[in-house]
């Protein structure tokens, strides 16, 4: 196939500003969903409740290198039939519906205002901008599957499929310079949407079971049956096994010196 | 009292090694870094040199490898201490620079041979 | 200091990357414009690629940030036990101390000297620290939490 001679003018004109306003997008998309993004409130019930059920985690798994009287005391508090914890508290089953709570609705407004909406409108601006140019060519050879993909806009059927057009340029450009944003912006930027998705399956912390009800009943199960064993019944006799010194001086160690 | 402090720590390391994940995530986004770094640079030169198929393929391959060189002489003889495996510090991250090297690779060999 | 040099070697290399970038395309319209068939670049113009890269990758590698030790106790490991044990919720100023040094201060009648008598460093206090012995490093947490539960305990 004969080499196609493209003028130099597209070099300056089309495959420069599609790249440097796909990137620019980018940063001004990160700053923009700081700027708009409120924090999320917290309500002090939920926190209560997270933290009640972390600490009585903390107790099942932990509870073996405190004295028995203290894992008991503890145990109390959250288990007892009548004053515990886990009994008293009656919390009544949200449902939480995302259409009925207004805060939930105006983040997801948002999140369509930075993410889809600037999305749409810069890629329609694009397409009627920089349309029907034969930009680049991909420096490797491509089956003709990809020629939808690659020449969007411009339907020439003798073209060879390692060409690029202007609207297919510029969404190369998107994807590919998502892993660029992360080395500018650093790792958790807000111009990679893929990384929010992860967060919100990782936040585990501060986010609260959808149930408190049933999380608590759960949780008393579990704490309820929790034996206690003491794993530091024998620490002095290890402590002073695994230690070199010896246990003179460090007693008779006068100690304001 | 100081010496039983470190002596505690001492057998707390043999029995069982207890990671911090702060650290471990510090490393991956340094590894990360390289990488990302790298693949576009190596994308820049492939595409100003006029590499074309399998070779620019292959000279991702060759430079991610050397990467992986210079990350094991940074990492040392003690890379124990700062990665769980060795193979980690050379393959982390090779084929997700994949996509950045084309496109940095297809945007210089368009800029500079297609013109 | 050394970062600095790194810096500077990666400006260089980015720099020498543009001339290189640069050069090829003024061989490649000059190849063009003679109508001779384009084969290979120049080898000086292949060797400045390769040899700016290099450059880039060694510096990079050097930029990105030190790698962290990744085991939980390795910054307390240069640590004495008196800092790592060092709790002020345990802190106890009602002890031997005022009655060794607080009956000096009252037959001075000095207030300044007071502040300073009363305030006892911990790791001068032993029953402190021997309470804390055999509690160890592992349940510091646990022994934190008990204080505030206890507290809601009762």
């Amino acid at each position: 196939m004969a080499e196609l001679l493209l003028d130099p003018d597209i070099r300056l004109w089309v495959v420069l500003p599609i790249v440097i306003i796909t990137f620019l997008i980018g940063i001004v998309r990160h700053h923009a969903t700081i700027l708009f993004s409120s924090a999320k409130k917290v309500e002090l019930q939920q926190v209560t409740d997270s933290q009640a059920m972390i600490r009585s985690r903390l107790l099942r798994e932990n509870g073996k290198y405190l004295p028995k009287e203290s894992f008991l005391m503890r145990k109390n508090f959250f288990n007892n039939e009548e004053t515990g914890f886990f009994k008293t508290q009656k919390r009544a089953a949200p449902a939480q519906n995302p259409m009925t709570d207004p805060t939930m609705m105006t983040d997801m407004l948002k999140g369509n205002l930075t993410n889809v909406l600037p999305m749409i409108v810069i890629g329609g601006w694009i397409n009627w901008t920089f349309s029907g140019f034969v930009t680049t060519k991909v420096p490797f050879p491509l089956t003709l599957r990809f020629k939808p993909m690659l020449q969007r806009g411009v339907e020439l059927a003798s073209l060879d499929a390692s060409w690029v057009s202007s609207a297919s340029w510029y969404f190369l450009n998107i994807f590919g310079l998502r892993s660029m944003y992360t080395l500018i912006l650093g790792q958790d930027n807000q111009a990679d949407q893929t990384k929010q998705m992860q967060d919100q399956m990782s936040g585990a912390a501060m986010a609260m079971p959808q149930d408190p009800k049933a999380a608590f009943k759960a949780e008393w199960e579990a704490l309820e049956i929790t034996d206690h064993q003491w794993a530091l019944r024998n620490v002095e006799d290890q402590l002073i096994a695994s230690s070199q010194i010896n246990p003179e001086p460090v007693f008779t160690k006068n100690k304001f010196e | 009292m100081a010496a039983s402090a470190s002596a505690k720590t001492k057998r707390f390391k043999n029995d069982n090694v207890v990671y911090n994940s702060v650290a471990i995530r510090n490393n991956a986004a340094v590894i990360d870094y390289c990488r990302t770094s790298l693949s576009a640079l190596s994308g820049c030169t492939a595409g100003i040199l006029g590499l074309t198929g399998l070779n620019g393929f292959i000279f991702y391959f060759v430079t991610a490898l050397c990467l992986s060189v210079v990350l094991l002489m940074k990492g040392g003889n003690d890379w124990s201490r700062y990665f769980m495996s060795r193979t980690s510090l050379a393959s982390n991250g090779l084929l997700g620079g994949l996509f950045t090297y084309v496109l940095f690779w297809t945007f210089l060999y368009g800029m500079v041979h297609v013109y | 200091m050394a970062s600095a040099i790194h810096k500077l070697v990666c400006t260089v290399g980015l720099v020498s990357l543009a001339h290189v970038a640069y050069s090829a395309a003024q061989h490649r319209t000059y190849m063009r414009l003679t109508e001779q068939e384009f084969t290979a670049l120049p080898a000086d113009v292949l060797v400045q690629g390769i040899v700016s890269l290099i450059m880039l990758m060694h510096s990079i590698s050097h930029i990105s940030g030190e790698f962290k030790d990744i085991k939980v106790g390795a910054d307390l490991d240069t640590k004495s036990w008196e800092s790592v044990g060092n709790r002020p919720s345990f802190y106890s100023f009602h002890h031997r101390g005022k009655a060794l040094f607080g009956r000096q201060q009252v037959m001075e009648g000095e207030e300044s000297e007071s502040s300073r008598y009363c305030v006892v460093a911990p790791e001068h206090f032993p029953s402190a620290e021997s309470a804390s012995i055999d509690g160890g490093e592992e349940d510091e947490d646990e022994d934190e939490d008990a204080e505030e539960e206890e507290e809601e305990d009762d």
